[in-house]
């Protein structure tokens, strides 16, 4: 219990202050670029009721894994509010490459022709970053995800994004674990768990929609939904 | 934006009733949707989430599944994926709120109450949800859902029957002559064959016909030789249509060419013709070939090789959408039909009969509402005060019991048939049967004697029967404690909640994996409708025609009565058509109804029909039940 308590206060002190080193580095820098509204909101506090809180949950989908060779092919996003996922404010949106969409568009059934009508990455993190202040960002798999987004943001604004978020495979990997089991943690076989019906097509806005329900169900079952606390949800900062 | 659909949309797309929007309102619906979680366990509060600025206004399940229950604990419903809820229902009784439980974790849609209203003044069928929530649960649901097809449905039977194929119809014994043939051999050929229309044919290239009004106004009227070649007078290249065709093309070619003959030909060459009356027979006059084929048998086999197309006919009507109610009353005729002619068989075997009789029919063919495979009850009504042979009655009843057993009407297994000793008495022992069940009723004997009040003349004297039936009318209507226990009677029949993912839902919460659409869905509307008339003392026996005389009568309430009358098409027409599945499946044609076999639109229709029946059968209760021990 002593230990448990411990590393719970490790963990503030970490969330903190990885929150705080990052604004150290880059908020100067910030300031001059689009980015900068991100570095001037408040640290959202890891006592917040889930229920209060709006999350912002975003799927990208990339021409492969590697980020140095890979790029954004297209980013969908919902956003949860009062535990509800409001389908109004589903986006899907489509990047613009340089380079050929290679191997990955047999998966994602995108092809070059396709994303000729595409937006720029830099418009595309504009009407993002719009979003991110006063949310938590929701990911599954989210090093990935960040992996790409941030290097997007240095890419075109000299400065990676600032924000909180939570991690739904991370979620389920500490569920899992307390239970002394260990089973397969995508998106597919973690929304089996709690019932969820097969998504119907795969592409980036499907993936967070079936993110978004996987948040909410795993919501249910960490706590009642009127005391749920961020830092019930492994609360973490960008970096 | 790409502008794939969203996963909602396509979700709703396909479920009641949102697959009646149009694109633009399910964008719209969609946009106001909001998608929750609530684990196994959690009871769903549909307007107390803390923060929430909107109003629910219908909750829609994508996965998992929920309970309704009233504050009692009574079970209203049970929701698996596709079903919906409108939170006025839970909502609506103050004093006594619904409570919905999560059975299985749930993922499930909040439409919002602000977009639901909109959608119901741009959409009929959300409006009609609305409407029938609003006033009296989902009774006029049913009748809008149902009605609202009708006009389809009729559409359907008279297209339908034109869709059929040129083939399929055309006469195929070709007769065909030279063009150089003199007219007078033309029409010796004609006459020949009986035929209206000849081919002329040269090399086997068609290149004329000549029909009958030809020879009038061609031949006749302007005084051409009879000698003359054919070719004179005949009508070259004429309309053709190909044997691949539909009969509305066929149809619209005589229509505008002012024709009555068609030859019909692949690829060039004539194999057939067709006429505007082989169009006008394939529009549903087979029953009336099959009936004038029974007055032509002379012995029991060729009457039952009459009786084994009729399977046939009735589910060609039955697949062509025909209505229950006139499928009923076909196969009716029929048997109708097959049991005078027996009797005239019979008459003819035996002699004629020592007195007057009338032979009666009960139940559903005296309703004229059988079913494929309906099983006979029948009796012979014979007069008073006549030293009577039984004997010749005996005789003649079991002639007619095993010639209609063999006519695929099986024998009654309740023994209701003339040719029990029981069942063939005089005016006066059938009266006293009557007061017996009327005056002294157990619920026992009502349960057996209820087919009896079902009673319709087949053949004989017509005027005892009308004595007997007077008698019974006129004893019945007075009777409270009869039709109390009449009423119980039909109560012992009521149809089940709904459906549950693959089930049906009973009202105490069982699933069972079919359904008796007999006597769970229209025999009880069968027992409502013989309760009000007997109350009243209304001629009608057919359930259709009952519930009709008694919202006329003002007996029951307009909108009820029509209602019912709509569930009862409703079910019985989802009944025949599952026994025309059966029997093109060779299967045991029976009762019974797989739920899995059900689309989600008629799974709510037929939902909405049995709580239909459930309030009609509330009002039944409380009109003669009650009161008694």
């Amino acid at each position: 219990m002593h230990r448990l308590h411990c590393e719970q206060g490790l963990v503030v002190v970490l969330y903190n202050l990885i929150y705080r080193w990052q604004h150290w580095r880059f908020s100067q820098k910030a300031n001059v670029t689009p980015v900068g509204p991100l570095y001037q909101q408040p640290v959202i506090s890891r006592s917040q009721l889930f229920s209060n809180t709006r999350f912002l949950v975003i799927d990208c989908e990339m021409s492969g894994l590697n980020p140095k060779k890979c790029q954004l092919l297209s980013i969908g996003w919902v956003i949860i509010e009062h535990g509800r996922i409001v389908n109004a404010t589903a986006k899907h949106l489509l990047v613009h490459a340089d380079r050929g969409t290679g191997e990955s568009s047999k998966i994602h059934g995108l092809l070059d022709s396709n994303i000729a009508g595409a937006k720029s990455v830099a418009t595309v993190l504009m009407l993002l970053m719009k979003l991110i202040p006063g949310s938590v960002l929701v990911f599954h798999h989210a090093s990935l995800d960040l992996c790409f987004l941030q290097k997007a943001a240095v890419e075109n604004f000299r400065c990676p994004l600032l924000f909180s978020y939570v991690d739904t495979m991370m979620i389920e990997k500490k569920r899992l674990h307390l239970q002394g089991n260990v089973k397969g943690l995508r998106l597919a076989q973690c929304r089996q768990r709690y019932g969820l019906p097969d998504v119907m097509q795969h592409n980036a806005l499907s993936d967070a929609v079936a993110t978004a329900e996987l948040l909410l169900a795993q919501a249910s079952y960490l706590g009642k939904p009127e005391n749920l606390r961020l830092s019930d949800m492994l609360l973490s900062c960008a970096h | 934006m790409v502008s794939e659909r969203n996963d909602v949309e396509a979700f709703l797309v396909q479920h009641p009733p949102f697959n009646e929007l149009s694109k633009t309102q399910l964008e719209y619906a969609s946009s106001n949707i909001l998608v929750a979680f609530s684990k196994s366990g959690s009871e769903l509060l549909l307007d107390s989430v803390p923060g929430k600025k909107y109003k629910v206004g219908m909750l829609i399940v994508r996965s998992g599944s929920l309970e309704v229950r009233t504050a009692q604990g009574k079970l209203v419903d049970r929701l698996s994926s596709g079903d919906y809820l409108l939170a006025d229902m839970i909502t609506r009784n103050e004093s006594d709120p619904w409570h919905v439980v999560v059975l299985e974790d749930c993922l499930y849609y909040e439409l919002t109450d602000y977009a639901l209203r909109s959608l119901s003044s741009s959409s009929n069928e959300i409006a009609i949800l609305l409407e029938s929530n609003k006033t009296h649960h989902v009774q006029s649901a049913a009748t809008n859902v149902v009605s609202s097809t009708e006009p389809h449905v009729d559409q359907l039977v008279n297209d339908s029957y034109l869709s059929q194929l040129v083939k399929e119809v055309m006469s195929t014994n070709l007769i065909s002559i030279s063009p150089n043939a003199s007219i007078r051999n033309a029409a010796g050929l004609m006459q020949l064959h009986r035929i209206s229309s000849l081919l002329i044919q040269e090399d086997d290239k068609l290149v004329g016909i000549v029909t009958d009004r030809d020879l009038r106004s061609r031949v006749l009227a302007k005084g051409v030789s009879d000698a003359e070649a054919i070719k004179v007078v005949m009508t070259k290249s004429p309309q053709c249509i190909d044997a691949d065709g539909r009969l509305y093309d066929a149809y619209l070619k005589m229509m505008s060419e002012g024709v009555h003959h068609l030859p019909v030909t692949r690829n060039s060459l004539p194999v057939g013709i067709l006429t505007l009356s082989d169009i006008l027979r394939a529009n549903n006059t087979e029953p009336l070939s099959l009936i004038s084929a029974i007055n032509r048998a002379d012995t029991v086999n060729e009457l039952s090789a009459v009786a084994e197309k009729l399977p046939d006919l009735v589910v060609k009507l039955i697949e062509r959408h025909a209505r229950a109610l006139e499928i009923g009353k076909i196969i009716t005729a029929f048997s109708d039909g097959v049991t005078k002619r027996l009797l005239k068989l019979a008459e003819r075997k035996f002699g004629a009969p020592p007195c007057d009789y009338a032979w009666l029919a009960f139940g559903s063919q005296a309703r004229q509402e059988q079913v494929l495979g309906s099983d006979q009850d029948n009796g012979i009504l014979l007069p008073d005060n006549i030293d009577i042979d039984d004997a010749y009655f005996k005789q003649l009843a079991e002639f007619v019991n095993n010639g209609l057993n063999s006519c695929g009407m099986p024998y009654c297994p309740g023994d209701v048939m003339a040719k029990n000793d029981k069942w063939r008495q005089s005016l006066n022992i059938w009266k006293k049967y009557f007061v017996g069940w009327i005056e002294e009723p157990s619920p026992h004997a009502v349960m057996h004697s209820s087919i009896f009040f079902d009673m319709r003349h087949i053949s004989g004297n017509a005027e005892l029967t009308r004595q007997l039936r007077q008698y019974v009318l006129e004893r019945s209507k007075t009777n409270t404690i009869f039709l109390a226990m009449m009423c119980d009677n039909a109560l012992l029949h009521s149809p089940p909640l709904g459906f549950f993912k693959t089930f049906v839902l009973e009202t105490d919460g069982d699933h069972n994996n079919t359904l008796n659409l007999k006597s769970r869905g229209t025999i009880p509307i069968v027992d409502i409708a013989r309760n009000y008339v007997l109350s009243a003392s209304l001629n009608p026996l057919n359930t259709i025609d009952r519930l009709q005389a008694m919202a006329q009568t003002g007996l029951m309430s307009h909108e009820m009565a029509y209602s019912l009358i709509d569930a009862h098409e409703f079910i019985a027409g989802i009944r025949l058509a599952a026994q025309a599945k059966q029997y093109r499946d060779h299967q045991p044609v029976n009762n019974y109804l797989d739920p899995e076999e059900l689309s989600s639109l008629v799974r709510h229709q037929l939902k909405d029909a049995f709580n239909v029946v459930r309030d009609a059968q509330a009002a039944l209760r409380t009109r003669f039940g009650g009161g008694v021990i």
